[in-house]
């Protein structure tokens, strides 16, 4: 696991700087609701009645004067854009880097396989994702403990499981575009989880693009479809599941294969 | 046993010409030169043999195993220096040689210590502050430290001084003596000429020589410097002493040295063709 270990150490910067940001951007999101719950139960009627843009980001269907409902729509913007955003970037630059860095010659001439070394870097990957998840997790179980409000745990940790499960799922399909790159693009990344996230906006407001949930895993990760319902679409989660083990043998099939040019 | 072959060995890039058909076969234990101008394939011929290219057609073994599908038991058997040496920004020079060695599986701490101290590493001081051939340097260790059998080194002296140099080859000398063979790309054919014992030439990817070096010195080429009432002047006769004779004859010389070319003037002419 050596690869493994070198891939967690040389991201820590990486990972610290994105988890500060995001935790901390919920964190104080979380602070800042005494203050807004009495504007926001005044303008909840309102918001939720702004036709596409309050369906674009799930208004007409949260309370979001309620602890949960605020929590859903303001942390869960935080995490899906800069959650989405993390994962791409960590998932778009661990393969490809090692040619746009001349790295690979020396890695590559190692006794390891290369499907070796790759399936340690994805590994890597997804442990740095799931950790950025807990590191927001408990700024989030943080704020709300300090604003003395209850925790509804059962629903709180359904609706991280499906940001750990999105992240995991932008981050692996990035990983594969990776193995098709020679350098590293920060632009590919993010553009791949803004694409996403605008999808789901998109299937969020009209009914004739609603077919985009079954590719974006956005969907199933929006607070607006987990929250009123108190649960997941098992079904678009699992499929996003499937979509991530299916990028992650693309992208391993591909780094086994391909000339690596230093 | 042969420790390096390949046989019709091919790579295009698209439609560029990589290498063509080569067929190369190294002895165990050889101290081996490869010699092309840039661009002749030298490079390609590397990659190819350690599995970081797939040849377009064509066979290459290292150690009898088949490059490319055995590729992990290859390289725990071979050190390998590439021409330019890049590592990992923000480690430390200590930590590089540990990870190789980590990958390597293999406790190499007292090789790695003797290396860096013959080579004068400061194994302390950040990649990122390292010059070219202090990188160089550390690119050593990391070949040299799992004392494989096989060394393929790709312009291992580019970027050493003078010292180091001879330290390397000294280095160099020493495992060829314990059995490990040695396949040397260089530019430098004085290096060739001095250490190896057998030598290939590429160009524009195709082979054209194989010998030892030895024959390809002793070659029926004389360097001749005449002196006239003009001045003096100098050139490479390569062919029949008779001619030479015939094309002295019609000048006024007053004063003549004929000697062997250096290496260098013999492989010029390879790479003048």
């Amino acid at each position: 696991m050596t690869i493994f270990i070198h891939e967690l150490k040389q991201n820590r910067k990486t990972f610290f700087i994105w988890a500060f940001i995001v935790a901390g951007m919920n964190f104080i999101f979380l602070l800042i609701y005494p203050q807004m719950v009495g504007e926001i139960e005044g303008m909840q009627d309102m918001y939720s009645n702004l036709g596409s843009f309050s369906a674009a980001f799930g208004m007409n269907k949260i309370n979001f004067a309620a602890p949960m409902g605020y929590y859903g729509l303001y942390d869960g913007v935080m995490l899906a854009i800069g959650g989405g955003m993390f994962a791409a970037v960590i998932g778009g630059n661990i393969l490809c880097k090692e040619e746009g860095s001349h790295t690979a010659e020396f890695l590559f001439t190692t006794p390891l396989s290369r499907e070796n070394i790759a399936l340690q870097k994805l590994l890597a990957a997804a442990v740095l994702v799931v950790m950025f998840n807990i590191i927001c997790m408990l700024a989030g179980i943080s704020g709300i403990y300090i604003i003395g409000e209850e925790i509804e745990w059962s629903i709180f940790l359904l609706f991280h499981l499906a940001q750990v499960c999105m992240h995991i799922e932008v981050c692996t399909i990035s990983y594969c575009m990776s193995a098709h790159l020679r350098r590293p693009s920060m632009g590919m990344a993010i553009g791949i989880s803004l694409l996403f996230y605008f999808l789901q906006m998109m299937a969020n407001i009209s009914e004739k693009v609603e077919w985009v949930k079954y590719i974006t895993p956005y969907y199933y990760a929006d607070a607006a479809n987990i929250l009123p319902r108190e649960s997941i679409e098992w079904q678009l989660l699992l499929l996003g599941m499937v979509y991530a083990c299916i990028a992650a043998a693309i992208g391993l099939r591909k780094i086994g294969v391909k000339d690596l040019n230093p | 046993m042969k420790a390096i072959e390949a046989g019709q060995l091919t790579k295009y890039y698209g439609n560029n010409r990589g290498i063509e058909n080569l067929d190369l076969s190294v002895e165990a234990g050889d101290f081996f030169g490869f010699i092309g101008p840039n661009g002749a394939g030298k490079s390609t011929t590397i990659r190819l043999l350690l599995g970081l290219l797939t040849p377009t057609s064509g066979t290459g073994t290292v150690l009898g195993m088949s490059c490319g599908r055995s590729n992990a038991e290859i390289l725990k058997k071979v050190g390998y220096m590439p021409s330019e040496a890049f590592f990992y920004e923000g480690m430390r020079v200590r930590d590089i040689i540990a990870l190789s060695a980590r990958l390597h599986k293999k406790d190499c701490h007292s090789q790695a210590g003797e290396l860096c101290e013959r080579l004068q590493i400061d194994v302390g001081k950040k990649i990122e502050e390292l010059s070219l051939g202090n990188r160089k340097k550390v690119s050593i260790v990391c070949a040299f430290q799992h004392e494989p059998e096989v060394y393929i080194l790709d312009e291992p002296t580019s970027g050493l001084d003078p010292l180091m140099q001879m330290e390397f080859f000294r280095i160099m000398e020493e495992r060829n003596r314990k059995g490990a063979t040695i396949f040397l790309s260089s530019h430098v054919l004085s290096e060739i000429q001095k250490y190896c014992r057998n030598a290939a030439i590429i160009r524009e990817g195709k082979l054209l020589r194989v010998s030892s070096v030895e024959e390809l010195y002793r070659t029926n080429t004389k360097r001749v410097q005449i002196t006239t009432a003009e001045g003096t002047k100098s050139w490479i006769h390569k062919g029949y002493m008779q001619e030479l004779l015939v094309e002295l004859s019609k000048q006024e010389i007053r004063d003549i040295t004929i000697t062997e070319p250096s290496l260098d003037e013999v492989i010029l002419q390879y790479y003048e063709q």
